[in-house]
């Protein structure tokens, strides 16, 4: 009998342990927003050079990978995609297969995966660093909030860098969509466009923009939480790393896949396009 | 041409910032455990101002956890510890950073950002706390670090400076709001000798100039007679020893006296004396052979 009751237990501890990282991960991320919010008025909270610093680092430097990855993505894309389209119809239609597949889902997708491990592994090594080192402790005991000082322009930046990488690896794909089609399918601009149009629309890609908003918050919460946790020594940094970028690349997708359908049920009920 | 700056260093001020008459640390029935480990066990005791208090005791007797308990940055299981009369686990956020302004923590790893050079990291307590105009932060910021004679070194980055700048440069920090209290974990930990007397007097002489209360926790024996005015010793998670570093030397407690002798049998057990680490590998006819043996 005693196994049971043994397994029953353990389970409950374990529950008990889930829900307790899980409130105190709410309680990391709100204080994070409260704070990032809140630093945009009081200067005391964080630097506001912290801030640009973090959106160079987060934003401008991911350009070059941005660009380079979104660009063969989309010609890869049509490259693939072509052939079977033109053997059911006409290879022009690739237009709006890439345009509506790139803005809606591959883009920020893609975009916040290559974010996560640039920026989001970057996150959790540097603060889990700190944390090992005492240096967050240090600022606890200065009386400045750590979440506020460490985390506030980190999560700031990502929430406004994210979506602007989003946008330069949608446009770079499209590029590369573009290219592709007409010099290795001989599609004529003019049809490219036309299809295009048809079949792409605003909301695409705002939804795809709403959509890499909320990866950019899962990324630095998750991210910044692990780092923020980590205890013992630099071995444990890798480790948290590691966990962060797994958790990170879950909770994207499988947000991408909720958010999917919550548009879907929407678009039914006529409230979206 | 800023070698020949001459910079006053701050007067005598025996009144700190404390504002009651009472202790400048009071800990009542604190305990605390880790899973089935009690590391604290019902400790209370009272720190005067302007002393310095030596917490000493072999590694793995709850001396960090001691100093993690007291600046706030754990929660005890029960008990409380008041800074000042302020408790520094108050659910109040506003009272848990009165009661940091007044305390100054230099960590064992120093614990400097990074991120920042060294004047930035001394000014980061000031701008938090202040309003004050950025030239006069700079002047204190340079007071503070010619204080404990790194006022060469302002715009370098902790990862180019040696061990002991980074403790000093830690210690300029720690003591940047004139804090009535400072900790110091392990200050000596990883030092020369020369580097280690440095330090000593660094907190030793605030602590008779400023009125301030310095809290040691080391194992450094020299340092323990050249600057405490009580030395504590912690075994088990209690006091086993509170007195003058005058009457630690004298004393007759086994514990006291196998610590300061560095002897490795005695209550206070080795990781594995080698008495057991024979008899564990040859065999009890060890231990025989070796008491026949005349």
């Amino acid at each position: 009998m005693a196994a049971p009751t043994k397994l029953i237990s353990d389970l409950g501890a374990l529950v008990n342990r889930y829900i307790e990282v899980l409130g105190a991960a709410v309680k990391f991320g709100g204080a994070a927003i409260w704070y990032g919010v809140r630093g945009i008025f009081n200067r005391r909270i964080y630097p506001r050079h912290d801030l640009i610093v973090h959106m160079d680092y987060t934003g401008a430097r991911s350009t070059p990978i941005m660009v380079l990855l979104g660009f063969l993505v989309g010609a890869s894309l049509v490259i693939q995609t072509t052939p079977s389209i033109a053997r059911y119809g006409p290879a022009e239609l690739v237009a709006g297969v890439v345009g509506v597949s790139v803005l809606r889902t591959l883009g920020p997708l893609l975009a916040a995966i290559i974010f996560a491990g640039r920026v989001g592994a970057g996150f959790t090594a540097e603060l889990g660093t700190m944390a090992v080192s005492e240096e967050i402790l240090a600022l606890d005991t200065m009386g400045i909030h750590p979440v506020g000082y460490l985390v506030a322009p980190r999560f700031l930046a990502a929430v406004l860098m994210l979506p602007a990488c989003t946008v330069l690896f949608d446009l770079s794909a499209l590029i590369g969509g573009y290219l592709a089609g007409t010099m290795q399918f001989n599609i004529s601009h003019e049809s490219w466009m036309d299809v295009t149009k048809q079949f792409v629309n605003l909301s695409n890609f705002t939804f795809g923009l709403a959509k890499s908003v909320v990866f950019a918050i899962i990324i630095t919460l998750v991210c910044c939480y692990k780092g923020f946790t980590v205890r013992g020594s630099g071995m444990e940094v890798g480790r948290a790393t590691m966990q962060a970028i797994v958790i990170s690349l879950i909770l994207i997708i499988f947000s991408d896949f909720v958010m999917s359908m919550v548009y879907n049920f929407l678009s039914k009920l006529g409230i979206v396009e | 041409m800023s070698g020949n700056v001459r910079i006053e260093l701050p007067q005598a001020r025996k009144d700190s910032h404390l504002r009651s008459g009472g202790p400048a640390i009071t800990v009542r029935n604190l305990d605390k455990s880790y899973d089935d480990n009690h590391v604290l066990d019902d400790l209370s005791f009272d720190f005067e101002r302007g002393k310095v208090y030596v917490i000493m005791g072999p590694s793995g007797c709850g001396k960090s956890t001691l100093l993690r308990q007291m600046i706030g940055a754990e929660h005890p299981d029960a008990g409380e510890v008041l800074i000042d009369g302020i408790d520094i686990h108050s659910n109040s956020r506003r009272l848990r950073d009165e009661a940091r302004r007044k305390f100054g923590v230099l960590f064992q790893s120093s614990a400097l950002l990074n991120g920042l050079t060294v004047a930035e990291n001394v000014a980061l307590p000031i701008q938090r706390h202040t309003d004050l105009p950025q030239s006069t932060i700079d002047l204190m910021v340079k007071l503070k670090l010619e204080l404990v004679g790194m006022g060469n070194a302002l715009d370098k980055y902790p990862y180019e400076i040696s061990g002991g700048m980074k403790k000093r440069a830690g210690l300029a920090r720690a003591i940047a709001l004139d804090p009535a209290i400072v900790f110091y974990d392990e200050p000596s930990a990883g030092l020369d000798p020369v580097m280690i007397g440095v330090i000593d007097k660094l907190i030793k002489d605030p602590t008779s100039k400023l009125g301030i209360t310095s809290v040691v926790i080391t194992h450094e024996m020299p340092s323990i007679f050249r600057i405490a005015d009580e030395v504590l010793m912690l075994w088990n998670g209690r006091f086993v020893f509170r007195g003058t570093p005058e009457a630690l030397r004298n004393s007759t407690d086994p514990l006291v006296r196998q610590f300061l002798k560095g002897d490795p049998e005695g209550p206070i057990g080795a990781p594995r004396q080698l008495s057991e680490l024979s008899e564990r590998l040859i065999g009890p006819s060890a231990r025989d052979a070796r008491s026949a043996t005349p």
